[in-house]
C-alpha cells in the first residue's frame, strides 16, 4: 500500500509541476490550431511505434497460442543453441 | 581395439524448431515498421505546415489546387490492386497455383496507379507546383513521391514474383514477403490522400 501511495504521490507531482515552457512549440504556440497540430502529431509519433510493437507481440503470441492448440508441422531446422 | 582409438566428441543432432514466422516475413515486418514511422513523420510535418499557415489559408494563395477527384479514381484502382492480391495471396496458400491472372492483374492496377500519378504530375507542374513554388509544393513532391517510389518497387517486386510463378518457383513465403510491401503501399495511401490532397 505505501509502494501504491508513493506512486501516486510522483504521478500528482509530475502532472502538477510542469510549467508552460515558451521555447516549446507543443507547449506554447499563439495559435490555437498550431498548439493543436503539435499536441496530435508528438501524441502520433510517440504512440505508433508503441501501438506496432505492441500488435507484434499480440500477433506472435497468438501464432504460438495457435501452433501450441493445433500442434503444427515442424518446418524449420536450426541448431540447438538457435532453439 | 586399439588404445588409442580417436574419440570422437558427442554432438547432439540439429532438432528441428518450429518458427512462428519465417524469416523474410518478419524482416518486412519490421521494414514496414520503418517506413510507418517516415511517413508518419511525413504526415506530421504536413499537419504542423499547415496549421501554421498564414491567415490559416490552405493551399497557399497562388498555387494550384490538387486534383481530389481525380485522384479518387487513382486511390480505387490501388484499393482494388490490393483487394486483388490479397485474394491471390489467400489463393495460393491454400495451394491453387492458377494465380497468374490476378498477379497479373494487380500488378497492371498498380501499373495504372503510378501512370495516372505521373499525368497528374505533369498538369501540376504545367500549372506551376513546383518543389521550390512553396512549401506546399516542396512537401507534396517529397510525400507523394516517396509513396511512389515505393509504389514502383513494389510493381518490380510483384512483376518479379509473377515471373517466379510462371517458372514454378514461387514459394508461398515469398508471395507474402511481396504481398505484405504492397498492402503497405495500398494502405498508406488513403491517409496520404485525405491528409495531402483534401
Amino acid at each position: 500500500m505505501p509502494r501504491v501511495g508513493m506512486t501516486l504521490a510522483v504521478l500528482v507531482f509530475l502532472a502538477l509541476t510542469p510549467e508552460h515552457l515558451h521555447a516549446c512549440p507543443v507547449c506554447f504556440d499563439r495559435d490555437d490550431e498550431a498548439r493543436l497540430a503539435f499536441l496530435a502529431t508528438t501524441a502520433l509519433l510517440t504512440l505508433l511505434p508503441l501501438g506496432m510493437a505492441l500488435g507484434t507481440g499480440v500477433w506472435l503470441r497468438k501464432r504460438a497460442r495457435k501452433r501450441e492448440e493445433y500442434g503444427a508441422g515442424e518446418d524449420a531446422l536450426a541448431s540447438p543453441d538457435e532453439a | 581395439m586399439s588404445a588409442d582409438a580417436t574419440v570422437i566428441p558427442f554432438r547432439p543432432r540439429p532438432r528441428r524448431v518450429r518458427k512462428l514466422v519465417s524469416n523474410g516475413v518478419m524482416g518486412m515486418v519490421l521494414f514496414i515498421f520503418v517506413e510507418v514511422m517516415v511517413f508518419a513523420g511525413f504526415i506530421s510535418a504536413f499537419v504542423i505546415v499547415k496549421s501554421r499557415a498564414p491567415g490559416s489559408v490552405w493551399p497557399p494563395p497562388g498555387q494550384p489546387r490538387l486534383p481530389f477527384q481525380e485522384t479518387a479514381l487513382n486511390t480505387a484502382a490501388l484499393i482494388a490492386s490490393g483487394l486483388v492480391l490479397l485474394w491471390a495471396h489467400w489463393a495460393y496458400q491454400r495451394g491453387r497455383k492458377n494465380i497468374g491472372l490476378s498477379l497479373l492483374l494487380a500488378t497492371g492496377l498498380g501499373v495504372g496507379f503510378v501512370a495516372l500519378q505521373g499525368v497528374e504530375w505533369a498538369a501540376l507542374l504545367r500549372d506551376g507546383l513546383t518543389m521550390t513554388s512553396s512549401t506546399y509544393g516542396s512537401l507534396f513532391y517529397t510525400i507523394i513521391g516517396t509513396h511512389a517510389v515505393h509504389a514502383i518497387v513494389a510493381i518490380f517486386a510483384l512483376a518479379w514474383a509473377g515471373v517466379r510463378l510462371r517458372l514454378g518457383k514461387l514459394t508461398p513465403e515469398v508471395l507474402s514477403v511481396v504481398s505484405l510491401f504492397w498492402y503497405f503501399v495500398v494502405l498508406v495511401w488513403p491517409f496520404l490522400y485525405l491528409q495531402v490532397y483534401l
